[in-house]
């Protein structure tokens, strides 16, 4: 029978339960008839309903006699169907920063220790399972919980490592950005890569001769592989509290890591932007103005470095996403979101990424993990002090970058800095000037053609201007 | 409860990996290593007193 539901292109691993979403864009859950039954035994207890209340797992009700559950009976292999809150914005692991993974596992390991207590478990252990709702990590995926086999090892545990455990690991000891690693790989890095990846200095870090070095060798031993493991750990005595020992070092461990990065040139931008306190102001003044013209469901900031500009446009905005290609100016914004008094409730979600080397569609049929702009669309867009790093630093053609903006039908909050800018003669050391169309002349030309400009204030200095042009076919 | 405590293998939609389930008795402290020692013997030992292998099979567990 042909599909009739409108699945989630991401959801479709375990044939136990799909996510699709209903005609209201509501994101629902079909579930067989074994899920429906863990789900019915893990809602009444305790451990789960305390982190229903208290936020840690995302929102959910069972349907009953609705047409979402008539459609996905119809289709066949279904018995019940949840509904979910909606995640505001979905995100993924290798757009996360460090202390973002690092606060995503210790809720995955403090939500299965809990689940333990109850003789429940989690069925798998992917950072995937995790979303942001503002600085705060909710669990999505509720069908994860089923009840344990006492005698049965966490089946989660590879990809636990794999995705969380390893890639902190890499950036901890190594210093080595784990999210080209996430993003090449869904599944994260393997047990073998990461021994590979480890010197012998870090043989002696902590979590590493067990949970790489021996993991690695384990793996990849053909008595284990050949074995029939679970029955044998079964009756070798395999006990949870085995894995509640080790849920505890794990936590213990991560919460160990620290990430000991070196200031990077974006870091620092705030101390060393070199705007005069008066148009520092003026700049903000501006951007307000332009926030406050009107409601927005969702804003980008495009390099937002510190974030400044991005919590002016949670003023008066459901999400603003804040983007940058530098982790560690993301890290940074993460720490003081969350360092708020209620780090969910600002509208911010901060994530790394590249505008030249953007997150694109991934996964089965490249449809797994989707694009940025595929997760939402922007309705006004920041680009401070962005423009000249890709003209100029990465030779993106300027008509391109506004022809890209103007197609995502968004408003726009644009600087343009000019080559007397101070930035833009740093940029300009070492390289030819062939950069002819970086001219305000014919900025203002192709942003006149492509948006209708509302309007312009230039700054103190005279090098830098700001538009705010509003899209020509918004929705 | 009863149904599950019977239920044999372990049955993911994923490969959990033999060596990451047996790793599991290794971090789990001291206990866990008695387990795991009670493994080897079950799995390891049955084959090393088998007698040899051809080239190749060998590995260190």
């Amino acid at each position: 029978m042909a599909a009739t539901l409108n699945y989630e292109s991401g959801s479709y691993r375990d044939r136990d339960g799909r996510v699709f979403v209903d005609h209201d864009g509501g994101i629902c859950r079909a579930l067989s008839a074994r899920a429906l039954t863990e789900w019915n035994v893990v809602r009444q207890t305790r451990f789960f309903r305390e982190a229903l209340a208290s936020q840690r797992v995302v929102s959910t009700e069972t349907l009953s006699d609705s047409p979402q559950v008539a459609d996905a009976v119809r289709e066949g292999d279904w018995a019940g169907v949840l509904r979910h809150e909606v995640v505001p914005f979905v995100s993924y692991p290798f757009e996360w920063s460090f202390g973002m993974l690092q606060d995503a596992a210790i809720l995955h390991l403090e939500l299965l220790e809990q689940a333990l207590a109850e003789d429940i478990t989690l069925k798998d252990g992917t950072a995937y399972n995790v979303q942001w709702f503002g600085a705060r990590p909710v669990f999505i995926d509720v069908a994860s919980f089923e009840r344990h086999n006492p005698r049965q090892a966490w089946a989660g545990y590879r990809q636990f490592c794999q995705t969380f455990l390893y890639p902190l690991m890499l950036q901890a000891y190594k210093n080595i950005p784990f999210q080209p690693w996430l993003r090449g790989c869904l599944d994260g890095i393997t047990p073998q890569e990461c021994r590979n990846l480890m010197s012998f200095r870090d043989f002696f870090r902590r979590g590493v001769p067990s949970h790489v070095w021996l993991h690695a060798k384990l793996q990849a031993s053909r008595t284990v592989e050949e074995s029939d493991s679970p029955r044998a750990l079964s009756s070798s005595g395999f006990s949870k509290s085995l894995i509640l020992a080790n849920v505890a070092g794990l936590k213990r461990l991560i919460r160990g890591l620290r990430w000991k990065s070196a200031p990077s040139v974006w870091s620092e931008y705030g101390a060393t932007n070199g705007y005069a306190p008066a148009d520092g102001q003026k700049k903000e003044d501006f951007v307000r103005r332009a926030v406050q013209s009107r409601h927005w469901k969702l804003v980008w900031d495009l390099g937002c470095n510190t974030g400044a500009y991005s919590r002016i446009a949670a003023e008066n905005a459901d999400l603003v996403i804040a983007v940058d290609a530098d982790h560690l100016a993301v890290e940074r914004l993460y720490q003081s979101l969350k360092a708020a008094p209620a780090p969910g409730a600002m509208p911010i979600l901060p994530l790394v990424n590249n505008l030249v080397d953007p997150s694109v569609g991934l996964g089965w049929r490249g449809a797994e993990r989707k694009a940025l702009a595929d997760r939402g669309r922007p309705d006004l867009t920041l680009c401070l002090a962005l423009i000249h790093h890709l003209v100029i630093g990465h030779g993106v053609p300027l008509r391109e970058f506004l022809e890209w903006l103007a197609a995502l039908r968004t408003s726009v909050v644009i600087e343009f800095v000019s080559k007397a800018d101070p930035m833009v003669q740093r940029l300009l050391r070492g390289r030819r000037d062939n950069y002819a169309d970086y001219e305000p002349e014919i900025f203002e030309r192709l942003l006149s053609e492509l948006f209708d400009v509302v309007h312009t204030e230039s700054l103190a200095s005279g090098a830098r201007r700001l538009y705010f042009a509003k899209a020509r076919c918004a929705s | 409860m009863e149904s599950i405590t019977v239920m044999s293998p372990l049955l993911a939609y994923f490969d959990p990996g033999s060596g990451s389930l047996v790793l599991q008795a290794v971090v789990g402290g001291a206990a866990g290593l008695v387990v795991f020692a009670k493994y080897l013997w079950t799995t390891a030992a049955p084959r090393l007193f088998r007698g040899s292998k051809p080239p190749g099979e060998i590995d260190s567990f």
